[in-house]
């Protein structure tokens, strides 16, 4: 019986006296797309910020293949675990091209030494070339990232995560401001990218979560208030009462 | 060749010209002093260049930047004054005999080593304290400018082996032991280092290095979330730019022939600033021509209206950031890609409706364009 | 061997600079910290509050107490000019503004040049005398240095946590575009606390006018101190500041009474460097998220 990739246990995070994340059970097994979803405020970022390193827990672990990375940096986390995150809102590197964008968040180069004398290799220019086809923005690769619409941004972002090559990508509502149009190419980019790649989904869009989704997590309040397939939290009584019925 | 000659971006033609202009200068006939001047100023864009990398490319700005510069300068200003045993003003205050821990400066080379390193591992001792801690940039700024006060007075205090408020005097050009070089053979020594400290920073900031200095800059936090250590990174700069403000200030001392306190204070480290401020930041480009054109009109200017070139200089600073504050090279850099930009635009139009067969003529090309930014 | 009783004269005397120093850095961190604006034109703010000093004192024969309320309106005139004419285009972009505002200490540098010329100016003491107890000596000025500090801190306390416009001040500080929707003007609000931030360090600069040779290069030294001493209390705090200018004015005072006025300088440096490592908020700010 092999491991969960990540498994968080009994995790908790307080911001004077406020318990944002209170005693969250997650175990995400290689190879799923899981998705969390739940109100604003539920704490769902606040769990991509607790396992990437960006905040430390109060209460609680995070273990990755094993390894206990509570409180590690991110940088640690990114590097050396190879956890990707891809950030709420677009966060890319507006004073680079697409592909440079692209380049720069290749695994393997991010050390001081290596990066002094990485060199675009023939090997390393069919990898960008084929991840930027993917994304669909191979043609418009040596424009400004500034340029990009928003939405050719979340995709530019959601390639530069893959750069990284991860054991486990985070993805923070990567579909926020896009077009219905956009969403659909989003979900149908993510999973055909993602078909070796273990993932977690934060999102709100539910016809997003429909089309994508294998398990679903519901949190509320900082706790997980159900968890099932789409079908099943669908139906759940408790979700409908406090998630599904809010409009 | 015509591709890749479009490929160039408009300011490294400005280089080439800039440096064309400084190799063929002594021989436009200008007076001795005008071209002793000139050595100095390109003595000054090797410390200008070295700012850049830290503040221009990497955005951490330093107010304390000429103390590293004075390193350089003093070491050699001290190799020379105790050629012949101990200068006067240690005599004066009672030590007749050179200093032992200033023994090993007496050979010129020692001293240049000495000069190059002793600013280097201040700057790693430095950086690893502040770039280490959660502190943010303008903290670094702060402990700069206090260590740049400090370096002055201490430096002004310590009399008898400085030479306080007098500076160092009689730097000549080296070699120190034998015949010192010609001014004219020195002055295309300092011009081919400065060149070769061009080149050198031309290849770091197009490497991945460069690339992730910027990104720094642009978004840190970004940075990390792909693996980089940003700390290491910052030091590595930083110390870099500690080498090579040493080196201006060696290369400066001489032409110069001296070094006083002056050269280390919190003016010279915001003058160096301001030579950058104007000419453009993160682009080497701006370094070499707001140097020239700044130590220029500096001398110009305090030449015609010895009271109030300051004022003048602060004056051209505030419009600068008001009207453009990219600096001149970044204004012109802009103007270009804003005019490639709009066949770009149309790409991007194109790429969104998915058409798949676009005809792509004049391709972008250069990333350097990216460096140019408006505030930060 | 130091005697006990020359220890406690320095820490008494630098009751004193501390005293001087709180005035000069509550000028900072008000504009530092709450504002988020570096000006790097605070030391010749404090200049040209010396020179008003000077002026007002020695010139028009006008009584010192009226000078310290001369030198806070100009300053405070002075940096309400600042603030509308070039602080607020520069909003949101800490680069530009701190080299605009290099840019205006330049300016103040050489237009008080200009109109005072190079040499030095003198402010006559306007409390003579020392007082001696137990042992110890301590100017009367420095008394009443020391009283005014505490008088300021007070006030500036008081401003903040009492008066409306500390409210709007404090609102605005910390969400500017909610303290907005509620009907507060920010930008009136913005000038008024870069004045009164200004206005202290033109009264910073008239206390201290009378201990010192005021010429136009004062400034700068006093620019250094008041930062550290910032980044010592903590960047928001104005109890931290006033604390660490205790600790930054003793240390440099006792230190500089044991070894040299540089040695202190050298050795309060390589504190705060360790100190930003460990405690990099300062020693008494607020927990943030």
């Amino acid at each position: 019986m092999a491991t969960a990739l990540l498994e968080v246990k009994n995790l908790s995070v307080e911001f004077s006296g406020f318990k944002a994340i209170n005693n969250v059970n997650l175990k995400i097994e290689e190879g799923e797309v899981r998705v969390l979803i739940g109100p604003n405020g539920a704490g769902k970022s606040t769990i991509a910020d607790l396992i990437t390193g960006k905040t430390k827990p109060t209460a609680g672990s995070v273990f990755f293949k094993g390894v206990d990375i509570t409180g590690k940096s991110p940088d640690e986390i990114a590097g050396k675990y190879k956890i990707g995150r891809k950030f709420q809102g677009p966060n890319v590197f507006d004073n680079m091209t697409v592909y440079r964008n692209i380049e720069i968040a290749l695994s393997g180069y991010t050390t001081v030494w290596k990066s002094l004398f990485y060199r675009r290799t023939t090997e390393i220019k069919k990898k960008i070339k084929a991840l930027l086809e993917q994304i669909r923005l191979y043609e418009i690769r040596d424009v400004m990232a500034t340029e990009l619409s928003h939405g050719q941004r979340q995709w530019l972002e959601i390639g530069m995560v893959i750069a990284q090559n991860p054991s486990l990508i985070i993805l923070d509502e990567p579909t926020a401001g896009m077009t219905a149009e956009e969403t659909f190419k989003t979900g149908e980019m993510i999973k055909e990218l993602l078909g070796e790649h273990t993932v977690i989904v934060v999102e709100h869009d539910m016809d997003f979560v429909r089309q994508i989704a294998q398990t679903v997590t519901v949190l509320h309040q900082g706790r997980v208030l159900a968890e099932g397939t789409f079908e099943e939290i669908e139906k759940d009584p408790q979700v409908i009462q406090v998630y599904l019925k809010d409009d | 060749m015509e591709k890749t000659l479009k490929k160039i971006p408009i300011n490294r033609w400005i280089d080439m010209l800039a440096f064309v202009f400084i190799l063929i200068f002594p021989l436009l006939g200008f007076k001795q002093f005008r071209v002793d001047f000139m050595c100095q100023v390109v003595a000054y864009i090797i410390f200008a260049i070295s700012l850049d990398l830290l503040w221009g490319y990497t955005g951490l700005m330093s107010l304390g930047h000429a103390v590293l510069f004075g390193m350089g300068g003093y070491m050699i200003g001290i190799c020379f004054q105790i050629q012949d045993g101990a200068p006067a003003f240690m005599t004066r205050e009672g030590i007749n005999e050179v200093p032992s821990f200033f023994l090993p400066l007496k050979n010129e080379t020692v001293a240049f080593i000495v000069g190059l390193l002793l600013p280097t591992a201040f700057a790693v001792f430095l950086g690893f304290f502040i770039f280490k801690s959660k502190v943010s940039g303008v903290f670094f700024t702060i402990i700069t400018l206090a260590l740049a006060q400090i370096a002055k007075d201490f430096v002004a205090n310590q009399q008898a082996y400085t030479n306080g408020f007098n500076g160092l005097q009689g730097i000549l050009r080296y070699p120190v032991s034998g015949e010192p070089l010609s001014k004219i053979a020195y002055y295309y020594v300092v011009a081919a280092v400065a060149i070769l400290v061009y080149v050198f920073c031309i290849f770091l900031t197009r490497s991945r290095f460069g690339k992730v200095a910027v990104s720094i800059r642009e978004n840190e936090s970004r940075v990390k979330f792909l693996g980089y250590n940003p700390a290491k990174f910052k030091i590595v700069i930083f110390a870099i730019s500690g080498f090579l403000a040493g080196l201006s200030g060696l290369m400066y001392a001489p032409a110069m022939s001296s070094i006083t306190i002056e050269e280390i204070s919190v003016t010279a480290s915001t003058f160096v600033l301001i030579c950058i401020a104007v000419g453009g930041r993160g682009n080497l480009t701006g370094a070499i021509v707001g140097t020239l054109l700044i130590q220029w009109a500096k001398v110009l200017l305090s030449e015609q209206c010895a009271n109030y070139w300051q004022l003048i200089l602060g004056v051209i600073l505030l419009l600068i950031i008001f009207f453009m504050p990219q600096g001149i090279i970044g204004k012109i850099i802009n103007v270009q890609y804003s005019i490639k930009t709009r066949k770009s635009k149309e790409k991007i139009l194109e790429s969104e409706e998915n058409i798949s067969s676009v005809s792509l003529n004049n391709k972008q090309g250069d990333e350097e364009y990216g460096n140019s930014f408006t505030g930060g | 061997m130091v005697s006990v009783t020359s220890i406690f004269q320095n820490i008494v005397s630098g009751l004193n600079t501390s005293a001087l120093l709180m005035v000069a850095a509550l000028g900072l961190v008000i504009i530092f910290g709450l504002m988020g604006v570096i000006n790097m034109a605070h030391g010749e703010l404090m200049m040209v509050g010396a020179y008003v000093t000077y002026y007002t004192t020695y010139v028009l024969h006008i009584p010192f107490l009226f000078a310290l309320i001369f030198a806070f309106l100009v300053t405070g005139l002075i940096g309400s000019l600042i603030e509308m004419l070039i602080i607020k285009s520069l909003y949101s972009k800490p680069t530009e503004t701190l080299l605009a505002t290099f840019a205006v200490s330049l300016v103040l540098e050489r237009v008080v040049y200009l109109i005072f010329g190079a040499d030095t100016k003198n402010v006559p003491m306007p409390i003579p005398g020392n007082i001696t107890i137990a042992g110890i000596t301590i100017p009367n000025y420095n008394v009443f240095a020391i009283a005014f500090g505490i008088l300021i801190l007070l006030l500036t306390v008081f401003i903040f946590q009492k008066t409306s416009f500390g409210k709007k001040m404090r609102a605005t500080t910390q969400n500017r575009s909610m303290a907005e929707c509620l009907g507060i003007k920010t930008s009136r609000v913005d000038t008024w606390t870069f004045a009164y931030g200004s206005g202290l360090a033109g009264i910073a600069g008239a206390l201290i006018a009378p201990t010192i040779s005021v010429s136009t290069g004062m400034g700068s030294p006093y620019l250094t101190e008041s930062f550290m001493t910032v980044v010592v209390g903590g960047v928001q705090s104005v109890i931290g500041t006033a604390f660490g200018a205790g600790i930054v004015g003793e240390a440099r005072t006792i230190i500089g009474g044991l070894s040299s006025a540089v040695t202190a300088k050298i050795l309060v440096f390589l504190i705060i460097i360790v100190l930003i490592r460990i405690k990099p908020q300062g020693l008494f700010a607020k927990e943030r998220r």
